[in-house]
């Protein structure tokens, strides 16, 4: 049976292979050159960042989320401290937590991938990219010095010898953030370490790019009771539309009588105008003298900005305040740690809309009150601004339009162990 | 000749009959006499005879004695009314040593024979304790057993000749007649019934088999008949389920151990009882050689009374080597990466009752092993094109394969012990002094970046003094055992340097802004001052159940002072707050019952435990006032448990074992560090509820074979486990937060299939699952730990080999560690791979030569045999292919 079928079969696969002649054209087959094209990085989409007790988790989302979002489902690493977007690429910290800055891509596939790196000799974490040639950040690798590199090549192509800049310390200069006025760098410097704790003054360095040197410096002056602390935000935040530069600091924690402003260096001005004085806090609530702070300042257009102010002052830490006097002086160390405690933890801090030339400040209805001390990271998307809100009770973002004043909540976030931030590929925040 | 003898002999036969036939009658007749009958009777100047003789006639008795025992001829006055004969007889004999007693209407006085005491110690043949055999004198049906150490004694014996039947499973029966005048100690030796290739195949229960077998679960690891070959203590751990040995570098680096998942400060580690801390941290398991040990238990969970404090998740006690005869032993071993270790070990008897021992080693290594594929900061100098004359620097980075160049090791110990046994209040006493001295050089933190650390060393030096005290009491119905320890410990760490290394070990040109490799900079010197103490106490409440009571204390004291630190302003005075001291006080009391129950094939144990610190240091939230400001916190916590072990056959038994057990927090944790950490007087201790349930299964075949399976499955439900939390910008602190379950199963199985050879697996699986989290995600594996790994080894030995006594031991071992993260990670199949510690798979082998009569054996020991590319901690390289070898000499 097994041998006929066989037979068969061999009978028709002559017949099939016998049915085609010689003289049969051949069709002509014009080959088209294959195009591979090179899978694109994507420029649009999300990605949330969270802290775990390991690291941090990365996500991609390829659409603005709604509702609540798990943001501990990404890409595990050890690090993910984004410095500055450009591009749609993420200048972090390198990720596996060496020293040294990693370029971040989402690739074709969604995942976030590293393009390069550039190695360092200690952790940088303050970084800022002008454009594809010329970025900034400062390294030990060259002392007193701000090394210059290429965003695109990750090439250093110099460094600028900021030696002459005002240092109160005389530690090695550390700067907490970069501004850009065209070839113009600001930098807030940063004190720390051995004759910190001596220094009363707000200190900007000015550096330019385009030849590389340094160029001054200003100040706010301190009143020589206590420290001004740094300020500045995530990105370019700081200048508006008719080049001014506004420059936020956190004032004083310790009730040392210093409250947290906007500083203004005028356009065409490389100096700190010693006349414009705008406490966000005090002008919100003139009685606001425990914690006058305002965080997470961003310049919009027509002169308007957007910041986390603190208004008021917690009950406890008033009644404890009161049993001392209503003296300052008079509050013991316990007594002060206590109503650090209390400042931090109780929510009495809301988002306001500034007017910088009228030096207003307006609460944005709809927004929980936060703690003092929220921080988050803003981004922008489709003219809607997304302010990240912290409370007791979630971790959201809240939508807020600038045109109409509006604001409602856009999505809560769970999972991780920090506080979750948002960053939008597509508008490089 | 003849007639005269046969006279004597008739004579005395008649006299025999005669009062045979007396005696009989008087038998039959008399009344019993009691010796606390109350009689009367008058003596006025009469011999002792005379009274007698009058109490025969009053009270219708006899006395039977040798005239010659009395001695004294004088004659007596005295008048007795109502006074028992007892009492009218030790009158009559004060000063006479005799004995009476009454048989019938006979009262017999006798001269008092002095009462004997037949005392010794069983030991092996390799000079080692053999405890718990059974000791019988065969005549007068007594019998006894040894004790932990392998001693006995039997008292109130008289003169005589005995038959000493000495036995114990695995053991030839050892049957030895000794005729006794005097006191006498004897020296028991048992001989094996087999030779023995590894723990495994001991035909006595061991006592690390014991050991395991009991009703809670214990791994015991029997090191006995590894001390030759030339591995660490951390080599030997390994083995055991559920162990993971983490060290960040080579020879005598940091060394954590995570047992059933838990690691850290939930895993306490103790020698010979004593936590390891009290010793000054110069002991680490990775760097005491396993010639220094005698045995190591690995408690799963659940902590014995007697060796608990407070263990979130079990403890290993690192038992050291005991001897009680004379006996010598050293060892030298070399090895890759210029790995010196040095062991002296010995026991003098000075005579029956004193010995003088020490345990005592070395060990040298400049652990430069190679790492593959570290990446490598390069600092070149550019120039500037903008400003020619100022050229800049640029840093790079390589991949090179590299050898560590700063993590050198040197590391001694040595104890002198003197022993004194079988004193009238001590059945034995030990008192112990032990130096310690570490000294490393630091390589790197805890992972691997671009550049190494060059200079940064840190030196302990501790001196430590042990008592140790052991006594019986009532007929062994008590036991009492005392020790303590009081030890000084000196750490430093010198982080000071300006320079920056890279990989190549070159000096990076920078400026080191900090002034120290890691951190900030630090000449930190640290006094510690610790005293721990232990009270054991067992009483036999009935045959079958015992009454145990156990009480720790451990007081520690921490000063020390730090030119480099950023002095703190206290009464306008800069202060180094390392000056302030800090104190901590820890007291954990236990007690239970232990009961063994039909025919002992049912153990249980129930017991208590209360847990009591108190802690003081300098309060940082409180600084700046005029005075110190001390903060003291304080917390009483209960815990309990229970085991329970049924031996269903001989060759199976099953056991179920739980504990609520309790981790007191550190100092850190409660106090922080004057720096990023703050304190947290409010810290709770961790909790845990620790079960296990198991079984196992043992048989023996013909011809030495064995089949042994053993299976434990074990849940740890953790609870208020210590997190760090960020608080503020740049401080972190201690809170109590996760939740954590954890769960798995381990397979221990043993196969001795040929009468040389014995195979050995130890599988474990484990998960331990977040389940609870303040802030953080739930459902997702604890990192940096594996779910799966196990072990392989096997054992072949050759007997008599080029000549008689002479054996090679042939050994292989296969460990493999499943893939896992280090990260907290939902999935690890879709994890980031840069962070996967990948499958590990190492192979172990050697052969060790005994040349037996002579006391010397070689052993060559090759670890990562294929060279693989293995990790450890937080992806920390582990050295290829290495190799050692070892001369053991022993007496």
């Amino acid at each position: 049976m097994n041998s006929k079928f066989a037979l068969v079969n061999m009978l028709m696969l002559l017949l099939i292979l016998t049915s085609c002649s010689k003289e049969d054209p051949v069709p002509e087959v014009t080959e088209e050159p294959e195009v591979i094209e090179e899978p694109q990085n994507k420029t649009t989409g999300f990605i949330s960042i969270v802290g775990t007790s390991s690291g941090t988790v990365a996500t991609y989302f390829e659409e603005l989320p709604t509702g609540t979002v798990d943001v501990s489902l990404g890409k595990d690493f050890k690090e993910f401290f984004p410095l500055d977007i450009y591009d749609h690429t993420f200048f972090t910290r390198r990720t596996d937590g060496a020293p040294g800055i990693a370029k971040m891509v989402v690739n074709a596939d969604g995942e976030i991938v590293e393009e390069g790196f550039i190695a360092t000799v200690e952790s940088i974490s303050r970084l800022a990219i002008k454009d594809s040639e010329k970025g900034i950040f400062k390294s030990t690798v060259n002392e007193n010095s701000l090394s210059v590199f290429n965003p695109t090549t990750l090439e250093i192509t110099g460094a600028i010898d900021v030696s002459a800049g005002f240092n109160p310390t005389g530690n090695p200069p550390s700067y907490n953030g970069f501004i850009f006025r065209g070839d113009d760098v600001f930098s807030p410097m940063r004190f720390s370490g051995p004759n910190s704790g001596f220094v009363n003054d707000y200190v900007l360095h000015q550096v330019n790019l385009a030849t590389n040197t340094f160029v001054g410096d200003t100040k706010r002056e301190g009143n020589g009771n206590g420290t001004i602390r740094h300020g500045i935000n995530f990105g370019q935040s700081s200048l508006d539309s008719a080049g001014d530069l506004f420059m936020p600091d956190e004032g004083n924690y310790e009730l040392a009588g210093i409250n947290a402003r906007v500083n203004k260096i005028p356009a065409g001005s490389n100096k700190i105008d010693p006349t414009y004085i705008f406490a966000p806090s005090v002008v919100l609530n003139p009685q606001n003298i425990a914690l006058p702070i305002f965080s997470s300042f961003k310049v919009l257009e027509n002169g308007k900005a957007v910041a986390i102010v603190n208004k008021d002052i917690p009950q406890a830490a008033l009644a404890i305040f009161i049993a001392a006097g209503g003296n300052v002086a008079n509050l013991t160390p316990v007594q002060l740690q206590q109503i650090s405690a209390i400042l931090f933890t109780t929510e009495t801090a809301v988002w306001c809309e500034l007017d910088l030339n009228a030096k207003t400040v307006t609460p944005i209805a709809g927004i929980p009150n936060m703690g003092a001390f929220a921080r988050g990271t803003i981004f922008e998307h489709n003219g809607d601004m997304y302010l990240p809100v912290r409370t007791t009770l979630e971790e959201a973002y809240y939508k807020y339009s600038p045109a109409t004043g509006a604001a409602s909540k856009a999505f809560v976030m769970t999972g991780g162990t920090q506080s979750p931030v948002f960053y939008n590929i597509a508008n490089n925040n | 000749m003849y007639n005269y003898t046969n006279k004597i002999l008739f004579k005395k036969i008649c006299k025999i009959v005669f009062y045979t036939f007396f005696f009989m009658l008087e038998a039959v007749s008399a009344q019993d006499i009691s010796l606390d009958k109350k009689i009367t009777i008058n003596i006025n100047n009469e011999s002792i005879f005379v009274v007698l003789d009058k109490i025969e006639i009053k009270e219708n008795c006899f006395f039977s004695y040798d005239a010659s025992i009395i001695k004294n001829k004088e004659k007596l006055s005295k008048n007795f009314t109502n006074i028992s004969l007892r009492s009218i007889l030790n009158e009559l004999f004060k000063e006479y040593t005799v004995d009476y007693y009454v048989k019938k209407n006979v009262i017999y006085i006798k001269k008092r024979s002095k009462k004997l005491e037949i005392r010794g110690e069983i030991v092996d043949s390799k000079g080692s304790p053999v405890p718990f055999a059974s000791v019988i004198l065969k005549n007068i049906r007594s019998g006894t057993s040894s004790n932990e150490n392998g001693r006995f004694v039997f008292k109130n014996l008289q003169k005589g000749i005995y038959k000493i039947i000495t036995s114990t499973v695995g053991f030839k029966t050892n049957i030895r007649t000794i005729e006794i005048s005097k006191d006498v100690y004897l020296n028991i030796v048992l001989i094996e019934k087999i030779e023995s290739l590894t723990d495994i195949i001991v035909y006595s229960k061991s006592e690390s088999k014991k050991q395991s077998e009991k009703a809670i679960t214990i791994t015991s690891l029997n090191i006995k008949e590894l001390k030759d070959q030339a591995i660490g203590t951390e080599e030997v751990l390994k083995t055991a389920t559920g162990v993971i040995i983490r060290q960040n570098g080579g020879l005598g680096s940091n060394t954590q151990i995570n047992l059933n998942g838990l690691t850290g400060n939930a895993v306490r580690i103790y020698f010979d009882g004593i936590p390891l801390q009290v010793y000054g941290n110069g002991m680490q398991p990775n760097n005491i050689p396993v010639d220094a040990l005698e045995r190591i238990d690995v408690y799963k969970g659940v902590m014995p009374l007697d060796i608990g404090t407070d263990a979130l998740g079990g403890g290993i006690n690192l038992i050291p080597l005991r001897q009680s005869r004379n006996y010598f032993r050293t060892s030298y071993s070399f090895g890759s990466f210029n790995t010196h270790r040095v062991t002296f070990n010995g026991l003098k008897k000075i005579n029956d009752k004193i010995a003088i021992s020490t345990i005592s080693y070395f060990n040298y290594s400049d652990n430069n092993y190679k790492m593959r594929n570290i990446p490598n900061l390069i600092v070149t100098e550019k120039p500037n094109l903008l400003n020619p004359d100022k050229p800049f620097q640029v840093a790079t980075e390589e991949r090179i394969n590299t050898r560590r160049f700063h993590d050198q090791h040197i590391s001694g110990f040595i104890e002198v012990k003197l022993s004194v046994t079988d004193l009238k209040w001590a059945d034995r006493l030990d008192y112990s002094s032990s130096y310690t001295k570490k000294e490393d050089e630091i390589q790197h933190g805890s992972f691997i970046t671009n550049t190494a650390i060059g200079e940064v060393t840190t030196d302990v030096t501790a001196f430590s003094q042990r008592i140790d005290y052991r006594k019986t009491f009532f007929e062994d119905k008590l036991k009492v055992r005392y020790y303590g320890v009081l030890s000084h410990a000196l750490d430093k760490v010198n982080d000071s340097s300006t320079n920056k290394y890279n990989w190549r070990g070159e000096v990076l040109n920078l400026n080191n802004e900090t002034g120290a490799e890691f951190g900030a900079a630090t000449l930190r010197e640290r006094e510690n001052l610790s005293t721990a103490h232990r009270f054991r106490l067992n009483y036999k409440l009935t045959e079958h159940i015992d009454f145990n009571l156990s009480d720790f204390y451990r007081y520690t004291k921490i000063q020390g002072k730090d030119p480099l630190a950023e002095p703190q302003i206290i009464n306008n005075v800069p202060t180094d707050l390392n000056t302030i001291p800090s104190s901590v006080n820890r007291n954990v009391f236990g007690a239970g019952l232990d009961g063994d129950f039909f025919e002992d094939t049912l153990n249980t144990i129930i017991f208590y435990k209360n847990y009591y610190y108190k802690a003081e240091a300098i309060d940082i939230f409180r600084i700046g006032g005029t005075i110190v400001p001390i903060s003291e916190t304080q917390n009483i916590t209960n815990g309990y448990g229970f085991a329970l072990k049924y031996q269903i056959n001989p060759n199976f038994f099953i056991r179920t074992s739980f504990e609520q057990a309790i981790r007191i927090p550190t100092e850190t944790e409660i106090f922080g560090n004057l720096s990023t950490i703050l304190p947290n007087f409010q810290l709770e201790p961790e909790e845990s509820l620790n079960w296990n349930i198991g079984a196992q299964f043992e048989k023996r075949f013909k011809n030495n074979k064995l089949f042994s399976v053993n299976i434990n499955g074990f849940v740890r439900d953790q609870k208020n486990l210590i997190r760090a939390q960020q608080v503020s910008i740049d401080r972190v602190q201690f809170k109590n937060e996760a939740l954590v379950n954890g769960k798995g199963v381990e397979l221990t199985l043993k196969i001795i299939p040929l009468k040389n050879l014995a195979l050995k697996g130890n599988f474990t699986y484990q998960s331990n699952e977040i389940v609870s989290n303040d802030d953080g995600p739930t459902g997702i594996q604890v990192p940096n730990t594996p779910l799966n790994f196990y072990n392989i080894s096997a054992n072949y030995n050759i007997e008599n080999l080029l000549k008689s006594e002479n054996d090679l031991q042939l050994f292989w071992t296969y460990f493999f560690t499943d893939k896992f993260s280090i990260n907290e990670v939902t999935n690890l199949d879709t994890a980031n791979t840069d962070f996967i510690i990948p499958v590990q798979n190492v192979h172990n082998a050697g052969a060790t030569y005994s040349i037996k009569n002579k006391g010397l054996a070689f052993s060559f020991n090759l670890q990562n045999v294929f060279n693989a590319h293995v990790f450890d901690n937080f992806r920390i390289p582990r050295p290829g292919i290495n190799y050692a070898f070892k001369i053991n000499y022993s007496l």
